[in-house]
């Protein structure tokens, strides 16, 4: 005749009753037991599954960047625009009166993408009409700010876009 | 881990409140009651499903680096397998699955055909998993055809070359389904679109009627 060991508060109890708690505090534990490797083992399965998918959500390695862009003085025309992509800009490379200027070719704006107009030597945008003269300064438009100037050297007669 | 039970618990109260939700959910899934004689050879067609459910997940995925042009299929396959993070791993499950899909499909038919599960009242299961069986076999020929190989091109020139064995309008079909004389670029957009629309909604739809009937007639159980 002693109280449970596990001390439920009950009063002292019977030998039966006492082996029924015994018996259910170690169901119960063996159930948790049970429940914490149910758990565990999910963890491992959703983490196996979770792990590629958002590992192929990420960037992929891109191959052939273009570090630089290298281009022979020769190949290019007077009046004409060339259109290049460096990281992720779009360069426009133009050649007026034996000069050849680099821009990036973002309107200051909104970000669209300018056009060469080469019979008024001007670049136009598209989205909301702005001007820029062929040394990138505002002719009209609804910005005050000039095409961004991209540097460029001039070696061997190359012109090259580091 | 007891806030996690605490927080479901009150969230499915809500919801039991107003829909009455969990007596349905312990019906039909976590105390559904199965025959007993029921053994694990009767989770062929289950697990086909989980197949099916894991090739649409990672078709999803290859979908968005795949292009289905002639031109660049072969390339588009080859950049996933060695510049996408992991992949070489989705694609190798994608391909791998059409098998195991395949393989599933074949034995769950043996069991229904050697267990004769298809007697009356389940005729219809039989016809509706014989649509199943076509649509996966059409869905893993056109798979095929996408990576733009050597093998896979000649896989579809002998695979579409089958039906030139119908009298009479053979020649015809074997047209249409290469949309022209030779297996092109537009065999491959047909068969991508058929490969990722046309066949996974024909085989949800019949899955679904699949489903359906063998929870009204019930799981067979031998005699």
């Amino acid at each position: 005749m002693t109280s449970c060991p596990c001390n439920h508060g009950a009063g002292p109890l019977g030998e039966a009753g006492e082996n029924l708690r015994a018996s259910d505090s170690l169901q119960s534990s063996r159930r948790g037991f049970f429940h914490a490797c149910i758990a565990m083992m999910t963890a491992i399965a959703g983490f196996i599954v979770a792990f590629p998918v958002f590992s192929f959500m990420r960037l992929p390695k891109r191959i052939n960047t273009a570090k630089s862009i290298e281009l022979p003085l020769a190949d290019l025309k007077e009046d004409q625009a060339l259109f290049f992509e460096r990281e992720g800009i779009q360069v426009v490379l133009i050649y007026t009166n034996r000069q050849p200027k680099a821009f990036d070719a973002a309107c200051t704006h909104l970000g669209c993408l300018v056009s060469w107009d080469q019979n008024e030597h001007v670049f136009r945008c598209p989205c909301h009409g702005a001007v820029f003269d062929d040394q990138g300064a505002v002719v009209k438009g609804p910005v005050n700010v000039p095409l961004k100037k991209v540097k460029f050297e001039i070696s061997k007669s190359v012109l090259v876009i580091a | 881990m007891s806030t996690i039970t605490k927080v479901t618990k009150a969230v499915m109260d809500q919801v039991d409140e107003r829909f009455d939700l969990t007596p349905v959910i312990e019906k039909n899934l976590t105390r559904k009651r199965v025959p007993r004689t029921l053994s694990w050879a009767g989770c062929f067609g289950g697990l086909a499903f989980l197949i099916f459910c894991i090739q649409i997940f990672t078709g999803i995925l290859l979908l968005m680096y795949y292009k289905s042009d002639s031109e660049r299929a072969w390339d588009s396959v080859t950049f996933i397998k060695s510049n996408v993070p992991m992949g070489w791993l989705i694609q190798r499950i994608h391909s791998v699955g059409a098998n195991f899909m395949i393989a599933l499909v074949f034995l769950h038919m043996a069991r229904v055909a050697y267990l004769r599960i298809f007697r009356k009242p389940r005729e219809l299961h039989w016809i509706s998993g014989s649509v199943l069986l076509i649509t996966t076999t059409m869905l893993a020929f056109t798979g095929y055809l996408l990576p733009w190989t050597q093998l896979s091109y000649w896989g579809a020139k002998v695979g579409t070359e089958i039906p030139s064995a119908v009298p009479l309008l053979g020649e015809y079909i074997v047209l249409l389904i290469r949309r022209g004389p030779s297996i092109s670029g537009e065999t491959l957009g047909f068969f991508f679109a058929m490969h990722i629309w046309v066949l996974p909604a024909i085989s949800v739809l019949v899955m679904v009627m699949h489903f359906l009937m063998i929870r009204r007639t019930g799981i067979s159980r031998p005699l």
